[in-house]
């Protein structure tokens, strides 16, 4: 946004557009430029597509089956896909687990699990939170108790996102409860049709199930299933944190809504929709458009400096989400006053799928469906207030806890 | 009535209104609503009729109790804390209120008594598209032939429309170069209806009216813009009222969560971050509830049909509501998005109040013409 890219980085960037424009299919393109909900075939479909090409973990070492790309050609493809209405990629594997297996688990892990992961064979599920286990992550209480040569699982994971359709779940345990809280935690996996796994859908403020709380009982897995070492399942989340952070500002999703926004302003100009309203309502847009050129902006001086020295984003990804989530959240809720009469209409039916006649209704449900599920970006992966911490304890030289 | 008869009396209504609201629409129902097939859109509208709360505020003489404007508060705050979808307010404080000063009172006493016992229901059939600016937003029309007036036009987002007898439908009457209201009938076969839903619950219908054969033309030959103001003010002044009590709620219960939640080994309440959050909620919250009752008053006041105080607590309100609904949602964590709570569903409704008869940016503008009327005519 508002920048000029070097020669050879347009030439890149045309390459991805060009891409995605001749293999995204039709139907998945439709479903996201209209803001519909994607079912899991849908981001699997997209995703082997990706792979097929060698664009799907892009950052992974390629000893590992990735490409080795840099956080700048990783960021054009993400921003590039986006803004041609591709499905987001899924993090649970390729972003989450899979780092982890190559970088911590044995060969038997990495035969394991990556090739499927690469594949999109497998659907992970990230089970970390908890019912007394969120902020304060470290105090998670789900156990694992050794009998043998199995471990057994007891507990309850909380807001365990698409847990309905995955095959694992990669999931943090407690082994024990000496020392300090982060020592006795565990990294494990655990199969979902495993004896004793149950889950409950949570609906959220959209009125969808995305998440779910996942029962454990009695729960066994192989020793085996425990990936690294027993008791530092914590380092290796904070290695992830610090690891897969770099796109979080997702700016290529929002440069794409504002775009839908502009559209469907430019729709109610025309047809002389709030005429006396126009000059505010513009003024506010340019705002958001600023904002979001900021973002970009912040965005790729941070790239700049991680190449220049081979850095992992720190309090820097913390700037990018509190920034990105809070113009995703006002973008969204602009959107609305675009509606008029209809801008609280809400239509599950068009939220699942594309009707035959495209109503009013049913395109104003779709950003109110972004404006309602928008609230919940600035409280998953670390809310706004934790991220606001970061920064502080950076800012004035504070020790991280 | 003396001024404390009249405190008790609205204070027994304020009791009997949320005790019959919240037995007839119990919160478990509502979370039930998003997945129900057919949502019923008046849960409580018998029993507010049978207790005589939908005709507080009309005059006795037409059948109802002619309590000051503050009992129609009361009573949409009912609705609204436990998030009711019934159209009070634009059934009852504006579509019957425009029946009562628009019809001849021979004929308003004949229309008001059914309303009253909720055997009949009216709707405002006034947007198009967009809530009016002004009369030249208007786009239906009305003819008269014979001695009958028929409306051709769509009117859209009227609340509960599909449950509707009947519409007072604003119109354009080309002849006079003047904006009309007419009653015409819902059953009509010229007149069809399409429903949709709404995130917070409720169900609003688009009108289309073509060649729909009017029973009643309400203000024969007055203004009726300036009808049409006083009514905005009505509802700014009723709806921000309701927004008053469910900003209340979220924060009675955010201020309840800061002190039970425990993360780090402490009430998350201890952190000082959020304990400002948690009082520039209740700033905003003292804000709105000031600019509400306020305008809640001035309805029963000789004031200006332009008269500043109107839009000026819908601005305050959009801006405090959603602050206060936004914090509410964030300062629970994941708890505050999930539909178990009532935050989330409180959170709605609250967006929807600040979208109902005008958004924010609707009623800057209001307010700022009337800002520039009055500096140009001081220059
Ligand atoms: C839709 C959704 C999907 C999710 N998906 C997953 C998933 O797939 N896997 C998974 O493991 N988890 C998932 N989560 C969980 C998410 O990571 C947690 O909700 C988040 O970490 C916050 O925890 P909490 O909900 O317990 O809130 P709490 O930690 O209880 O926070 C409540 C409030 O207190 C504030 N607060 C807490 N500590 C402090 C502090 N020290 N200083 C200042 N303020 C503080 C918070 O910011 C918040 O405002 C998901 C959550 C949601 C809502």
């Amino acid at each position: 946004m508002y920048f000029r890219e070097s020669k050879e980085d347009a030439a890149f960037r045309a390459e991805i557009r060009e891409f995605v424009a001749s293999e995204l299919p039709r139907d998945i393109k439709e479903k996201v430029a209209h803001g519909v909900y994607l079912i899991k075939e849908d981001y699997v479909t997209w995703q082997k597509i990706l792979h097929k090409q060698g664009w799907f973990a892009v950052g992974w070492p390629k000893e590992y089956g990735g490409a080795e790309w840099d956080v700048k050609r990783q960021l054009m493809l993400y921003q590039e896909c986006a803004l041609a209405d591709a499905p987001p990629i899924i993090p649970y594997g390729v972003k989450m687990i899979g780092p982890i297996i190559y970088t911590f688990g044995s060969d038997a892990h990495r035969k394991e699990h990556l090739n499927d992961i690469l594949e999109s064979n497998v659907w992970w599920a990230q089970g970390y939170s908890e019912a007394g286990a969120g902020s304060d992550l470290s105090a998670l209480r789900t156990s694992a108790v050794l009998d043998g040569d199995e471990y057994v699982i007891n507990g309850t994971k909380m807001w365990t996102t698409e847990a309905q359709w995955a095959d694992k779940l990669h999931c943090l345990v407690r082994t024990s409860s000496d020392g300090r809280q982060q020592e006795g935690i565990t990294y494990v996996v655990i199969d979902m049709d495993a004896r004793g796994l149950s889950v409950t859908p949570i609906i959220t403020i959209d009125d969808v199930h995305h998440t779910n709380q996942i029962f454990l009982e009695d729960v066994r897995i192989p020793v085996s299933n425990v990936i690294g070492e027993v008791g530092k399942g914590w380092s290796y989340a904070r290695f992830l944190l610090g690891n897969e952070r770099a796109f979080i500002a997702e700016t290529g999703s929002k440069i794409s809504l504002l775009n839908k926004i502009k559209d469907k302003a430019s729709d109610v100009f025309n047809s002389g929709g709030r005429a006396r309203d126009k000059d505010a309502l513009i003024r506010e847009l340019s705002r958001l458009e600023t904002r979001l050129a900021s973002l970009c902006a912040v965005e790729k001086g941070y790239v700049e400096k991680w190449i220049a020295d081979g850095g992992s984003p720190g309090p820097e990804s913390a700037v990018l989400k509190i920034r990105g989530t809070e113009i995703l959240q006002d973008m969204a809720e602009f959107s609305l006053k675009l509606f008029g009469d209809r801008a609280t209409a809400y239509e599950l039916a068009a939220i699942k799928g594309l009707g035959q006649n495209e109503t009013e209704s049913a395109c104003a449900t779709r950003f109110g469906y972004q404006y309602l599920y928008g609230r919940c970006w600035s409280i998953f992966g670390g809310t706004n207030e934790i991220q606001r911490e970061i920064i502080a304890k950076q800012l004035l030289g504070l020790v991280f806890k | 009535m003396t001024e404390g008869a009249a405190e008790e009396t609205l204070k027994l209504l304020e009791e009997s209104a949320r005790r019959i609201v919240a037995d007839a629409h119990p919160f478990e129902t509502h979370r039930m609503r998003a997945a129900a097939e057919h949502p019923d859109c008046l849960p409580t509208w018998k029993a507010l009729a049978e207790n005589g709360l939908l005709g507080a505020t009309v005059a006795e003489d037409l059948g109802g109790a002619g309590l000051p404007s503050r009992a129609s508060a009361l009573v949409a705050q009912a609705l609204a804390l436990n998030l009711a979808p019934d159209p009070y307010v634009e059934s009852m404080v504006v579509a019957a209120w425009l029946l009562e000063h628009g019809l001849h009172p021979n004929q308003a006493a004949k229309w008001l008594g059914p309303i009253v016992e909720g055997a009949s229901m009216a709707g405002f059939a006034h947007g198009e598209d967009y809530h009016p600016d002004g009369p030249e937003n208007i786009l239906a029309s009305a003819e008269l032939r014979g001695d009958t007036w028929y409306v051709s036009g769509r009117k859209t987002g009227v609340r509960a429309g599909g449950d509707c007898d009947w519409f007072v439908v604003s119109a354009r009457i080309v002849e006079e170069d003047a904006i009309g209201l007419f009653l015409v009938e819902a059953e009509d076969e010229s007149v069809q209806r399409s429903s949709f839903r709404t995130f917070d619950g409720a169900v609003l219908a688009d009108v289309t009216f073509t060649e729909s054969p009017a029973v009643h033309r309400l203000f024969q030959d007055e203004e009726v813009w300036r009808w049409l103001q006083r009514v905005q003010n009505r509802a700014d002044a009723i709806l921000g009222s309701q927004a008053v009590v469910l900003m209340e709620k979220l924060l009675t219960d955010t201020v309840d969560y800061l002190k039970t939640r425990k993360q780090f080994g402490v009430e998350i309440g201890q952190f000082q971050a959020l304990q400002h959050r948690a009082s520039d909620m209740f700033v905003a919250v003292e804000e709105a509830k000031a600019m509400a009752s306020l305008a809640v008053d001035a309805l029963d006041e000789e004031r200006d049909v332009s008269d500043p105080l109107f839009p000026a607590t819908r601005i305050c309100i959009a801006e405090t509501a959603m602050k206060v609904a936004h914090d509410a949602i964030q300062l629970h964590g994941g708890m505050g998005v999930s539909d178990e709570l009532f935050i989330s569903h409180g959170a709605k409704r609250l967006k929807a109040i600040a979208h109902a008869f005008g958004d924010e940016t609707f009623h800057e503008r209001r307010h700022g013409d009337g800002l520039l009327a009055e500096l140009e005519g001081a220059a």
